[in-house]
């Protein structure tokens, strides 16, 4: 292998295990390549020296026949993450001195299976936002096109795996943050079954919605990050005891027979390869079956009640006091008022604003409440659906990265933006982008068949 | 329903941030358009008899046994304070004379 950067998680997992090259030599090749690519703007912090300090361990048990299914695989780990003893910010001005006395569930899931830190990505400020422009550090920008945006909320951890500054990702997902800048940086995207994967220690913004997700260059890179990140956690209440099933092993390729639906509320924005998409599916032996989830322009109002009305909840506890920022006043609250003022950015801010008159007397039964039922609707929908199909397939986002400039006068806003990715998250379905940026979403706990489908559809190109 | 300058302050403070007035002002009437939109979203009649979908987890939570498994961690959970004196987070006195 000559630049050992430029392959996915899987062939290198490969190499590694036939020795022809070793953990630390693989990430030095990334080190030097993320120096090389500063100006992106992928990541928030780099772990240079934890690295190779973890990719020397990694060899050393390799050397004693100790190998783990990420063993000595080179990974970015998005800001939203917990990670014990490195500086983890939520690219936010109020965490941007935070140092973690303990680690999330799921990065322990990976650094128990081998893997390597390189560092943590950039992410809109708490998640909220769908372009980077919110992050206190800046935007990441596309690696394709440094003229336009990476997406977001995890556009750090897309472009770390578009420009090859890292092997894989993790990602968050909220109202559609790992399939939308997957979909730009043209990589692949996972969002697991809400509960698959541990909350724990993953920075809150609505915790109903949240869900821990990967980024990789293959559905088959994402498939083998998800088997180790899922999985039962005493500390998250809302995750499952089912037994994780082996992802990797069951992309098998074989979609003989399967049932898989076209929400025709998906399709009035199509991308050019669609209709080549529909005919390969059909030679690949799948039945393709028109259906209709007819409250799918409600979900974005519903996401915007829900989410922010959370976030505001979980926002509540940066208050100077405890960890983070502080901005000092003559009296408490002044205190409060001043660390949050400076602290939090305007996209926040206003996010708070709005989610706390959903969630007081006055907004509660006129908004919060109908915004559950019409999400208990939407659910409705997918129910139907998956009554007669087995899958749904349609694009992720069908429309182009924007610029900056572009983000910055509402492109982020837009209609196209996420409005095939949203219900999905409102009802917590398993969901995937491959990077052809063509999308699957499944029923609730069929991951498996949503990776392998998403592993079919990755080959057409 | 219509959304004023008022309503805006007063959430912000809720959350402890300041808005200026203008600022207030221009977020209460983009407010109100999108308030009076869902508001008619909202009489869609298939909802009454729907029950507010609160998480899309669909397994039983057990309660968890009543033990402690956690503690004696006071200088991790200080390790991140702004301001502490011995084991107790330090914020400016409230009651009795000058700030800290």
């Amino acid at each position: 292998m000559t630049d050992l950067t430029q392959h996915t998680l899987l062939e290198l997992k490969q190499g590694l295990d036939k020795k022809e090259f070793s953990s630390v030599e693989l990430t030095q090749a990334y080190l030097a390549r993320m120096a090389e690519k500063r100006h992106l703007n992928a990541y928030i912090t780099e772990t240079p020296e934890k690295a190779l300090q973890m990719a020397k361990e990694s060899d050393e048990r390799r050397a004693k026949g100790q190998v783990g299914l990420l063993e000595g695989l080179p990974l970015s780990v998005k800001d939203m993450f917990c990670t014990k003893g490195v500086k983890t910010t939520a690219a936010s001005k109020i965490l941007s001195n935070f140092i973690p006395p303990f680690e999330s569930t799921t990065t322990q899931h990976l650094w128990d299976a081998g893997a390597v830190l390189l560092g943590k990505t950039n992410t809109d400020e708490f998640a909220m936002g769908s372009s980077t422009i919110t992050s206190y550090y800046g935007p990441t920008l596309n690696p394709h096109d440094e003229t336009k945006v990476a997406g977001g909320s995890s556009g750090g951890p897309a472009c770390s795996v578009g420009a090859h500054l890292c092997a894989g990702a993790t990602g968050t997902e909220t109202g559609g943050s790992i399939r939308q800048p997957a979909s730009f940086c043209r990589v692949a995207g996972y969002k697991p079954t809400y509960g698959r994967c541990s909350r724990y220690g993953v920075i809150a913004y609505a915790s109903s919605l949240d869900v821990p997700g990967v980024l990789g260059h293959t559905v088959a890179d994402c498939a083998l990050m998800t088997q180790v990140m899922a999985g039962h956690d005493p500390k998250d209440s809302t995750s499952s005891h089912r037994p994780v099933e082996p992802y990797v092993q069951m992309l098998d390729k074989n979609i003989t027979g399967l049932k898989i639906g076209l929400p025709k509320e998906y399709q009035e924005l199509l991308p050019d390869n669609w209709e080549k998409a529909l005919q390969f599916l059909k030679e690949q032996g799948a039945e393709l079956v028109d259906v209709s989830l007819p409250h799918t322009e409600e979900a974005g109002m519903v996401y915007y009640i829900v989410s922010q009305g959370e976030a505001t909840a979980n926002l509540a506890r940066y208050d100077g006091v405890r960890y983070g920022m502080r901005v000092d006043g003559a009296t408490l609250d002044e205190m409060y008022m001043n660390t949050r003022m400076d602290g939090f950015g305007e996209e926040v801010r206003r996010r708070m604003i709005l989610g706390t008159f959903f969630t007081s007397a006055k907004g509660y039964y006129d908004y919060f409440v109908p915004a559950q039922k019409m999400r208990a609707l939407i659910k409705q929908d997918f129910d139907k659906a998956f009554e007669q199909v087995d899958v749904l397939f349609s694009p992720a986002v069908p429309i182009p990265p924007f610029t900056v400039e572009e983000a910055r006068h509402g492109a982020s806003k837009g209609r196209f933006n996420d409005t095939y990715l949203m219900p999905s998250c409102l009802t917590g379905l398993p969901a995937g982008c491959a990077n052809n940026g063509l999308q699957v979403i499944g029923k609730m706990w069929d991951d498996a068949l949503v990776l392998k489908v998403l592993d079919v559809v990755e080959m057409c190109k | 329903m219509m959304m004023d300058k008022k309503t805006i302050q007063e959430m912000a403070f809720w959350v402890r941030v300041h808005i200026p007035d203008a600022e207030a002002e221009e977020m209460a009437k983009e407010f109100s358009e999108t308030l009076n939109w869902m508001g008619e979203r909202f009489k869609n009649p298939e909802l009454q008899a729907l029950k507010p979908m609160v998480t899309p987890f669909d397994e039983p939570i057990p309660l968890r046994d009543d033990v402690v498994t956690d503690g004696n961690k006071a200088d991790e959970v200080l390790s991140n304070a702004p301001c502490h004196t011995d084991e107790f987070f330090a914020v400016p006195k409230m009651v009795g004379g000058e700030s800290s």
